[in-house]
């Protein structure tokens, strides 16, 4: 039999959109947006939009305490979903840094004079291509759902139609992004050719099999005919495919050498989008990174010359990251180059997770995925919270993003000094502050490497985690050590109480950055919170 | 009550609220009287401290009861999962070094009295921090903990140098971060390695029998599969060693601490020298020593080398310096040889001298920088061409800086004299140098430790002389000759908050050259549990004043015999 007319033999029969109604609030709540701004006044829209979008957002978050997604061990939605650690707990994840954004939002719309409508409801259509990037189970679906992301988020980035960098940060977004689709495309294709499938579960079982399997297991006179391997894995299809497929991620991911956008887009686009850019997408990119590798790392061909790439992207990404980092002096190219350096980070946890299968069977096997998972998530969502942290405060430091506005911040702003502070620290992780998430996040990944044998890489990534220090320092030096002649002046005079605005953020935003600092240091002493939580996200609470 | 934790987080929580809640002005007397509380706690746990030595009790270590020699022990599961425990306690070996830390903990307070005028608030704050930091290195039981408050002392201090230092002060402080956090890093590496590799051969199974935990009892009974080999031993132990060797600090890795003392403001220079620079030395002692006995005696004489090289050029880079703060961060590099020294010597004498230097350096190098800090805030300037004479008009001050400069030197009847006699008397008869030395394949060999023992003891000895030189030196300039600096006409004699400093460093230094037996009876423990791994290693037993070999009856008393029973 034809294996191609296998394929086209299937027809979905009933699909339950239901399963995904707790991310349909999402979508719905982005047409919503549209529709109100349609039959209002700019300035009502401008007050409410921001209402209805992080209404949204929060009643997604709350519903992800409800175990609504099937367990790991199903597919849904005929088989485009499958949810494991990275669809409730990533969720919450993705859509805590969409809700910073939309309480930055406000303010910078009425600053700029941005498009209401478009803003709130391009942040929920990306929100929503994002939480669905994190479970897709279904090559095509992950590009459909990944599109929905990218091209709101390379609209966000330039919203802001007539500041030049803004809009060339959109097009250099826009057109490399573009570029990095396409490749994405063209992997799954040779996937497909090669697996004939595009759903990853299937494909998993095409890959321990060593070939596609046509026929079942069939008795025939009291005689078992084990299933035929008809065609074995054309291994040029599955390496140009995944090295495809991996390059189109790795754009998404920030991870060098494919990263030179990154600094210019970072340094252009509005500090709000920028921040879902870094965290958010990355999240969402990672879950399905994983996803496929978890369902290609079971052919034992595969892993050798994986882990190669993967750790060659991941020791280039932190040592160029960590390195271009050190003389930036915009900040967020900084964090951008800082971004670059994180990906590197968490690509080694990646790594380990493709080597696992040669390494162990059966529930151990499952076992240690699971714990490679959750550590790859703990430190995502450790990003994620500093990451708001650091961006949302430097959205409100005024002057421009250049370093030397941060001169001084302390005697200015010491609230905000301090929020940053803590994000800088956290972002060191390693080898400087020992209870912040930064940390923990680090020690469980390094700790993984170490286990299964990586010790050399470990030593890499600690080592550029070091010299990261300098620049992350260095922001601090000039927030708390160098001062700004007036304010100087000021504090001499002794007039300082009177000078010093203690918050200058907006109520929400100020919560969410309070909340951040104060996670920052809850996740790093108790990262086992987190990681339980994440298992009774997944397999419920009562087990 | 947890009496451990209770010293370890009350100067950091206090700090914290007190800087949120006490009126600028009010902050130092609330820190003093912290520090004040944390000390009473401190001699309250030393008074309750069973100082013999014999004390073994048992303790559940994850479902694992263990005979433990740590007192006022408290143990509680943080990550269980990953072996990982918040467990605290004390031994002889911690509870000197925390009593130190607790005393200078005050002076560190007092001497910023006046010379901390902005800002105050945090940098007392930072200060009480950074005592969290130091008590909780000293006393953590389980190295991850300790690793996690070995990076807590990073954080004040890089504040309170880029903070409150002199002019050069962020390129301190930075290079001061960044030098001790690549140490450090890698020793986190040797750490999880040390997790998955902690292991102890059951000879009735035949196999080696992991135990995945963090704990530091643990570790010590399981050997953390110490087989002398590369990946083994080798790997964690440089790890390990490197990071401490970096805080010692030991010779080829000294370059932040001329930086870092130089700049950093007088309480920052107290604590510095007398307490961080000995967690290095407490780390070694209690870490790599017993937990890699094999690989230490391997690397012994290449680190005897290192140490002799430091005392040297320490002693030789402090001649030349103009500037006097300096000139005592170049003796405390040292100084420190001789600890690294000591500690290498695998002798009873030795290591006790090494503890004692420790403490020594803590009291005299302390005084010095007081001292420093002193002239500094009269004269903002530590040039010494700028001085000249100021025993005529400020004598109680020259008096105590001489006691201070004279315990430093050596001068027998103060305690500089002990630690580095012992030490010196130690490293000529280090005996598992020698043992290993027959074998001429061996590196103890190829590194001279057979004919050149004398050159060690000669070389450290030199170290000495060019202590008093460089000392002497200082002291003649700064406080004889003529007063003929305008400047320094004026000044006027110290207070009596700083005088009363000084005094109690130099009646502390008094008190030990006169009647040492009670700290070398507070140290012998310390000084048997840190050698009995390496003395196994060796099938020998430690004794007091030296080996002994495994065979009853059999007492070595010098080397030859040693030698003769060896062939």
């Amino acid at each position: 039999m034809n294996p191609i007319e296998n394929i086209q033999a299937y027809v979905p029969t009933s699909i339950h959109f239901s399963d995904l109604l707790q991310f349909a609030i999402l979508l719905l709540g982005g047409i919503a947006c549209l529709v109100f701004d349609a039959v209002s006044t700019k300035e009502v829209s401008r007050k409410y939009l921001p209402m209805i979008a992080a209404g949204a957002l929060v009643m997604t978050m709350a519903s992800c305490f409800f175990n609504i997604l099937p367990p790991p061990t199903e597919t849904f939605i005929e088989g485009a979903f499958r949810s494991d650690e990275f669809g409730q707990l990533g969720a919450l994840v993705i859509l805590f840094a969409f809700l910073m954004m939309t309480t930055i939002m406000p303010s910078l719309v009425k600053k700029r004079n941005l498009p209401a409508a478009e803003v709130y409801s391009l942040t929920l259509f990306a929100a929503f291509g994002a939480v669905l990037l994190a479970i897709a189970n279904e090559l095509l679906t992950a590009f459909i759902v990944l599109e929905i992301m990218s091209l709101s988020l390379y609209v966000l980035i330039g919203i802001d139609r007539k500041n030049a960098k803004s809009t060339e940060a959109c097009f250099k977004y826009f057109i490399l992004g573009a570029f990095a689709s396409a490749f994405l495309v063209l992997g799954i294709a040779f996937l497909f050719g090669a697996t004939h499938t595009t759903f990853l579960t299937e494909m998993a079982e095409v890959f321990k099999a060593g070939g596609v399997v046509v026929t079942e297991a069939v008795v025939e006179n009291g005689v078992t005919i084990e299933p035929a391997v008809v065609q074995a894995l054309n291994p040029m299809y599955v390496f140009l495919g995944f090295g495809l497929l991996f390059v189109g991620m790795c754009f998404k991911l920030t991870a060098a050498p494919f990263h030179m956008y990154a600094p210019d887009v970072y340094e252009g686009g509005n500090t709000p989008t920028v921040m879902v850019v870094a965290t958010s997408s990355k999240v969402a990119a990672f879950a399905f990174l994983l996803h496929v590798l978890e369902a290609m790392s079971h052919w034992p061909v595969f892993t050798q010359p994986v882990i190669f790439v993967v750790g060659f992207v991941a020791i280039v990404s932190m040592v160029w990251g960590n390195v271009a980092a050190l003389v930036q002096v915009n900040f967020k190219r900084m964090m951008a180059y800082s971004s670059i350096a994180h990906t590197g980070y968490m690509l080694v946890g990646a790594m380990v997770y493709i080597a696992l299968p040669n390494m162990l069977e059966g529930e151990k096997l499952e076992m240690a995925m699971i714990a490679v998972r959750q550590a790859i998530l703990l430190y995502l969502a450790g990003y994620t919270v500093t990451s708001v942290l650091s961006f949302g405060t430097a959205s409100y430091i005024d002057g421009e993003d250049h370093m030397d506005a941060y001169r001084g911040l302390i005697f200015r702003k010491p609230a905000a000094a301090i929020g940053m502070a803590i994000a800088m620290f956290s972002l060191v992780g390693i080898g400087f502050t020992p209870p912040t998430i930064g940390f923990m996040g680090k020690f469980y990944l390094f700790k993984e490497a170490i286990q299964y044998g990586f010790v050399a890489l470990a030593v890499i990534a600690v080592l550029a985690s070091a010299v990261s220090a300098w620049y992350y320092l260095s922001l601090v030096v000039k927030m708390f050590m160098r001062e700004v002649d007036d304010t100087q002046a000021v504090r001499l005079a002794g007039t300082r109480k009177e000078s010093v605005k203690l918050f200058s953020f907006d109520s929400m935003t100020r919560i969410i950055l309070f909340a951040s600092s104060i996670l920052i240091f809850i996740l790093g002493v108790f990262p086992t919170m987190f990681i339980s939580l994440g298992e009774s996200l997944v397999y419920g609470f009562t087990r | 009550m947890p009496l451990l934790t209770l010293i370890i987080f009350l100067p950091m929580i206090a700090g914290a609220i007190l800087a949120l809640t006490m009126p600028t002005k009010k902050m130092k007397h609330a820190a003093l009287g912290v520090m004040i509380v944390d000390l009473l706690l401190v001699l309250y746990a030393a008074m309750t401290f069973d100082w013999s030595g014999t004390f073994v009790t048992e303790a559940r270590v994850f479902a694992e009861t263990i005979a433990t020699t740590f007192q006022h022990r408290e143990h509680l599961p943080w990550l269980p999962e990953f072996g990982i425990s918040y467990t605290v306690g004390a031994d002889n070996l911690s509870m000197i070094f925390v009593i130190l830390t607790a005393v200078l903990g005050i002076i560190g307070v007092l001497c910023s009295w006046t010379s901390i005028v902005h800002r105050e608030k945090e940098f007392y704050f930072f200060l009480l921090a950074l005592q969290t930091g130091i008590m909780g290195t000293f006393l953590a039981i389980d190295i991850f903990l300790f690793y996690m408050f070995w990076e807590l002392m990073l954080i004040p201090l890089y504040f309170m140098i880029g903070n409150w230092g002199s002019k050069n002060r962020i390129y301190a402080t930075m290079k001061f971060v960044i030098y001790t956090m690549a140490g450090s890093v890698v020793m986190l590496v040797a750490m999880i390695w040390m997790y998955y590799n902690n292991g102890a051969y059951n000879p009735q199974l035949g196999v080696i029998e992991y135990v995945r935990s963090y704990s530091y009892e643990i570790m010590l009974q399981t050997q953390s599969g110490d087989h002398g080999t590369f990946q083994a031993s080798y790997f964690p132990f440089l790890a390990l060693f490197i990071a401490f060797a970096i805080k010692v600090p030991l010779f080829p890795l000294h370059t932040w601490l001329p930086d870092a003392h130089t700049e950093a403001p007088t309480a920052g220079s107290v604590i510095l020298a007398g307490i961080l620079l000995k967690t290095g030395g407490y780390a070694i002692i209690r870490y790599c020593i017993p937990l890699f006995p094999d690989a230490s005696i391997s690397f012994a004489p290449l680190i005897t080398w290192l140490s002799v090289i430091a005392i040297i050029y320490g002693a030789m880079a402090a001649i030349v310096q103009t500037d006097i703060k300096r000139l005592v961060a170049y003796s405390s590099v040292s100084h420190m040889g001789f600890v690294t020294l000591g500690i290498f010597s695998f002798n009873p004498a030795a290591m006790s001298g090494a503890i004692l230097q420790m403490i020594n350096h803590g009291i005299s190098t302390s005084g010095l920088f007081l001292a420093v800090g002193m002239i500094y805030e009269r004269r903002h300037t530590r040039e010494f061409k700028e001085f000249g004479g100021l025993a005529t008009n400020l004598p109680i001050f020259a008096a105590l800086t001489m006691v201070m400069v004279l315990s430093s030197v050596g001068l027998p009847g103060l305690n500089g004299f002990l630690g580095e006699f012992n030490i010196l008397l130690g490293s000529m008869q280090n005996y598992p140098i020698l043992m290993q030395a027959q074998d001429d394949a061996s590196w103890a060999a190829a590194m001279g430790m057979t004919q050149y023992t004398w050159l060690v003891a000669l070389g450290a000895t030199l170290g000495v002389i060019f202590g008093a030189v460089y000392l002497l030196i200082m002291y003649q300039r700064v406080f004889f000759g003529k007063l003929d600096n305008e400047k320094n006409k004026g000044l006027t004699d110290l207070v009596p908050r700083e005088w009363g400093q000084l005094a109690f460093l130099a009646v502390a230094a008094l008190a030990i050259g006169l009647f040492p037996k009670p700290i070398f009876d507070a140290m012998a423990p310390a000084t048997r549990t840190a050698l009995e791994p390496v003395a196994r290693v060796l099938q020998m037993e430690v004794k007091d004043k030296g080996y002994e070999l495994a065979v009853p009856g059999v007492v070595i008393e010098n080397e030859e015999e040693l030698l003769a029973l060896g062939e």
